[in-house]
């Protein structure tokens, strides 16, 4: 093996901890990059596989004549259109009334487009016109099995009907009745299967839609087809709300795989530069040497860049050992969480390598640097044995006048000035960590606060009631008689594109009573009234349209009839960007808006036989328990918070990393100072404890940086997986930061600990024999 | 290998004078008997001036220094502290470049290199030993020497067990500094400066940090090395080393003031301090 081989390797056992600390930052950024990167790759083929498998429709039309536009589809080079009718009828399933959807399949055979895997049971058949097939979703949330019954509201009364089969649709691998509805009660949705014929009977409508399957045909030309055939509304497989909220998690796990892996790759950058880069400066004697006898600076670099590749494989090679079984954990735990039934789990060499390529890129970076200087050491530093530190200015003649001071002290005091590059390099140390800590719980308190905001201040109703038009009056008089319930009020709903110039966008225009006590309306942190005249939007629509206060916003209703309204102001909330007016507002601005009563119930009520009372109330079309939306949506939560509190864990051991390495370099590099002290007989206590005011005034002096470069690194990484339906504003309260600075200051004092048993340790003798002469 | 002093005579000049008036045309024979291998190196300073610094902080390190070097000679530079000693051996082996003035060593025009181009010369034809001896704490003393080898590009790896036994370190290339005493590191640096065979070697305050035993036997071994045809400088305080130096060079206030033939140097055994 070469010398030079040799001497990195040597060194970079000598600084074992510290190397190992800053390879464990690169191993965790690189097993998040491999095991977010694949877990995305598995998952959507995952979902590729069962839209594959079960035909998942290309194109769905609607229209007067659904037969033309499966023709036109056909004729257009689709590979499979067939025709169906779906409906939302009103069921009722274990006593409780919710919106259900009946979807039309054949009685004998599966469709050739969007068929169901019968998971549980068997399929339809011809000789059992009223067995169905209920959605696993549903299924499982009321805890239904083959032979269980429900009601379906046909035009002739409530028809019973027994579940054959709990099957899973790839149309609703997430349960949504709609885009606006992403996030929903699971009791206030079910999706049930059943004959083609006893769909249309059931409804007293079909076929209602055309489904095509492309099979390499241009879709854009299939579009055009059903349209020019008569179809009013064209959806595609990115419009499939369950599709769309698949997608937006996936994004997720996009980004996770970037956002994260950044992170930690950089603080793993900066933590490697660190090391080498003061070692090179302790180096300089030897490496002037080296120049005086002419050594070649490629040579030079090489070496030192070298030792960052060793650290930066070391670090990326654990990472991707351990990036690859949590890829597979993620997948399985995932598909099995959302009831992905083909879960494809793959390796991804090509990943690993990437993964590999990193740790390299990371060792490399931080080097870089450090090698540079190196080559550049001009062979007189071989003349001085020490690194030459500059005057001490000011700040010397102050700390000198601190007679009151132990002389130690002073030193520390004095020496964090007058060797700057040591103070600077701990104060970084100290800014990564902060950075690490403040990124990954800015991420934590925020998702709580925007849980808390939007189910507290803003969205203050227990339950959403939505009734039969024109009974808003009736009902809402019996829920005020309901035992459990406080208040009831009234809304209205509409699903409106709202545009602006030649921009648009879908959603939810809410009408509420003036001054109503469902909703809190908040810009900037304070509370905004409902306006009279005008509505009010969600934040993220001026940027989605191009709006401001003032300006006129166009609503285009389900019938296509507009109208205009003024942007009085906008509401921060983090969950959808919906717009908001009065009722009244609302009903000029469109017309049938779904009537919509708005609830709150006593503390403690029953909330079960709440809802089975008001759902089976007469003229409730559906119902929807906030409260039961919230634990769904933590439910779904539940891996983000695992995945949250891992990072958490991450970035607080990241950072104790991090501050160890700066300790440990510190320490290194003053060997000789702390050996002439402990030769000298002063005490373990007080050598470390110059080492430690030196350090901790050093880390003091990095807080404050720390926690405006922690701030803006959360804030990053947020608007990484903000969209137009999640808002989430970065909150990390002052507490926050005050803990993360008081957990780095402790982190830091804990580290003089081993510092401390290490100059305990000192070999003054090889020391002095080693680098004095 | 040719005899030394048709080597010497082929280089152009004996050992030396020469101060003030700048020629080197006495020429001298060697003082010391050689023990084969031809005399190497040679340096000529021609009105060298370094100057550090401008304005109220210039520091004129060398004001005008002429002098010539014999190849295969021995020299001891005296003179104060601040004096200029270790600039002159600093432009010398070209560490460090002048303001002006010519300086050819071994034959090579130097003044007025670029940085890369002095990196080359100094490969080619300098090692330089130092007060403190720089060793990697990481490497055996063995290879303590390989990584010059390997930096330079220069030198056979294969040597260098020869270069640790002709050091008196042979029983000692697999023990690290910290397992040496002061006078073994200064060995093996000294092992490090002959790994790419130069033909000048350059040592300032070679004997600053050992005692009087240690410093004597580095001494005969930079002797020695001299008796195989190098050229080799000696920066030092004391005066007592100029015994064993065929030539003695004083410097004062960045000038040489005198430069003495010693026609019978010392042995080693004769410094003291
Ligand atoms: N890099 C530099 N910048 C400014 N002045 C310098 C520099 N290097 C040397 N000098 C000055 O040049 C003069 C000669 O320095 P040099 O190191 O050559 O002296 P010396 O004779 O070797 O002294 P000593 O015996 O103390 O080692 C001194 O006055 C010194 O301060
Ligand atoms: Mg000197």
């Amino acid at each position: 093996m070469r010398a030079t081989t040799r001497k990195a390797l040597r060194d970079l056992r000598r600084q074992r901890t510290q190397v190992g600390a800053v390879a464990l930052t690169v191993a965790l950024g690189v097993a998040m990059y491999v095991a977010s990167a694949g877990a995305f790759r598995n998952l959507s083929t995952s979902y590729e596989g069962t839209y594959e498998r079960l035909g998942f429709a290309d194109v769905v039309a609607s229209g007067t004549d659904p037969q033309a536009l499966a023709d036109a589809a056909l004729g257009a080079g689709a590979a499979e259109a067939i025709v169906r009718t779906t409906a939302d009828q009103p069921m009722t399933i274990g006593g409780t009334r919710l919106q259900g959807r009946l979807v039309g399949l054949p009685a004998d055979a599966h469709p050739a487009v969007d068929d169901v895997d019968v998971v549980d049971g068997d399929y339809l058949s011809a000789d059992d016109p009223d067995g169905v097939l209920l959605e696993k979703h549903a299924a499982a949330t009321f805890d239904l099995g083959p032979g269980d019954h429900l009601q379906v509201l046909s035009p002739s009364g409530w028809h019973e009907v027994t579940v054959r089969g709990v099957v899973i649709s790839p149309e609703y691998l997430w349960p949504a009745p709609s885009r606006q509805q992403v996030l929903g009660d699971p009791y206030g949705f079910a999706v049930v299967f059943a004959a083609e014929d006893q769909v249309r009977a059931w409804s007293g409508q079909g076929p209602t839609e055309a489904l095509a399957l492309l099979d390499g045909t241009d879709r854009t030309t299939v579009i055009e087809a059903v349209r020019a055939a008569g179809a009013t509304d064209v959806l595609t497989r990115e419009d499939n709300p369950s599709d769309a909220a698949l997608h937006l998690d996936l994004d997720g796990f996009d980004k996770m795989s970037v956002a994260f892996p950044l992170l930690f790759l950089t603080a793993a950058t900066v933590a490697a530069y660190v090391l080498l880069a003061r070692r090179v400066l302790s180096e300089r004697p030897v490496i002037g040497t080296l120049m005086a006898a002419g050594a070649r600076r490629g040579h030079l670099i090489w070496h030192y860049v070298l030792q960052g590749l060793l650290i930066g494989l070391a670090g990326s090679a654990t990472g991707a050992a351990l990036g690859a079984p949590l890829t597979v954990l993620i997948t399985k735990e995932y598909t099995t969480e959302l009831g992905i039934p083909d879960t494809v789990v793959a390796g991804h060499p090509d990943l690993v390598v990437i993964g590999l390529a990193l740790g390299v890129v990371v060792g490399a970076i931080g080097a870089a640097v450090p090698a540079f200087v190196a080559a550049r050491t001009v062979p007189a530093e071989a003349m001085r044995n020490q690194v030459v530190l500059a005057g001490q200015g000011w700040w010397g003649a102050a700390v000198s006048r601190l007679r009151v001071l132990p002389a130690t002290t002073r030193m520390a005091l004095r020496d964090v000035v007058r060797n700057p590059r040591r103070t600077l390099a701990t104060m970084l140390g100290s800014v990564i960590a902060l950075v690490l800590v403040l990124a990954s719980v800015g991420l934590m308190t925020s998702m709580i606060t925007a849980l808390d905001a939007q189910y507290g201040t803003i969205q203050r109703e227990d339950a959403q009631v939505v009734v039969v038009p024109g009974t808003t009056d009736q009902v809402s008089a019996s829920l005020d008689a309901t035992d459990g319930v406080t208040t009831v009020e009234p809304s209205l709903v509409a699903r409106v594109t709202v545009s602006s110039g030649d921009k648009s966008y879908a959603t939810d225009l809410q009408g509420f009573e003036p001054g109503t006590a469902m909703h809190g309306f908040v810009d900037g942190g304070s509370d905004v009234p409902l306006p009279t005249d005008g509505v009010l939007a969600g934040a993220r629509l001026a940027d989605l349209l191009d709006v401001s206060v003032g300006s006129t916003l166009t609503f285009t209703d389900a019938a296509g009839a507009t109208s205009t309204a003024t942007l009085a102001g906008f509401v921060d909330e983090p969950l959808g960007t919906l717009v908001y007016g009065t009722r009244q507002t609302v009903s000029s601005l469109v017309a049938d808006p779904a009537e919509v009563l708005l609830v709150q119930f006593d503390e403690g009520a029953d909330r079960s036989a709440l809802r089975s009372t008001i759902t089976t109330m007469d003229d409730v079309l559906a119902y929807s328990d906030t409260r039961a939306l919230l634990t769904m949506i933590e439910s779904y939560l539940g891996l983000f918070w695992a995945f949250v509190g891992v990072v958490v864990v991450l970035g607080g051991v990241l950072a104790l990393a991090v501050i160890e390495v700066t300790m440990a370099v510190n320490l290194v590099e003053r060997t000789i100072e702390l050996a002439t002290l402990r030769a000298a007989g002063v005490t373990v206590r007080r050598a470390a404890g110059v080492l430690a005011t030196e350090n901790i005034v050093a880390i003091i002096a990095g807080l404050p940086f720390g926690l405006v470069a922690g701030f803006f690194a959360a804030r990053g990484m947020l608007g990484l997986f903000n969209s137009d339906m999640f808002i989430i504003e970065l909150d990390l309260g002052w507490w926050v930061l005050g803990l993360a600075a008081l957990g780095v200051l402790l982190a830091a004092a804990a580290s003089q600990i081993p510092a401390a048993r290490a100059i305990r340790r000192l070999d003054v003798a090889q020391v002095v024999r080693e680098r004095a002469a | 290998m040719s005899g030394r002093h048709e080597a010497a005579d082929e280089r152009g000049h004996g050992a030396t004078q020469q101060a003030e008036h700048g020629s080197g045309d006495e020429r001298r024979p060697e003082a010391r008997p050689r023990d084969g291998g031809a005399a190497r190196g040679g340096v000529r300073l021609a009105d060298v001036h370094k100057v550090f610094g401008a304005g109220d902080a210039e520091v004129r390190a060398l004001d005008g220094v002429d002098l010539e070097l014999a190849p295969g000679s021995f020299t001891v530079v005296l003179g104060p502290s601040g004096s200029g000693k270790t600039t002159l051996l600093n432009v010398v082996g070209g560490i460090e470049q002048t303001t002006s003035g010519t300086v050819v060593v071994a034959g090579e025009e130097i003044s007025g290199r670029s940085p890369v181009d002095l990196a080359g010369f100094r490969r080619e034809h300098v090692g330089f030993v130092f007060q403190f001896f720089n060793l990697v704490p990481t490497l055996t003393a063995r290879e303590n020497v390989e990584i010059i080898v390997e930096l330079t590009g220069i030198g056979d790896p294969g040597r260098v067990p020869e270069l640790m036994a002709q050091v008196g370190l042979a029983d000692r290339s697999e023990h690290f500094p910290a397992q040496l005493s002061g006078g073994q590191q200064q060995r093996v640096a000294i092992a490090r400066a002959l790994a790419t065979d130069p033909d000048v070697l350059l040592a300032d305050e070679p004997t600053g940090a050992l005692d009087l035993t240690t410093g004597r036997q580095i001494l005969a071994l930079l002797l020695d090395l001299n008796r195989a045809g190098r050229t080799v400088v000696v920066v030092t305080h004391n005066v007592s080393v100029a015994q064993i130096a065929d030539t003695v060079v004083t410097v004062v206030d960045g000038r040489v003031q005198s430069v003495e033939r010693n026609d019978e140097p010392a042995s080693a055994e004769a410094v003291s301090w």
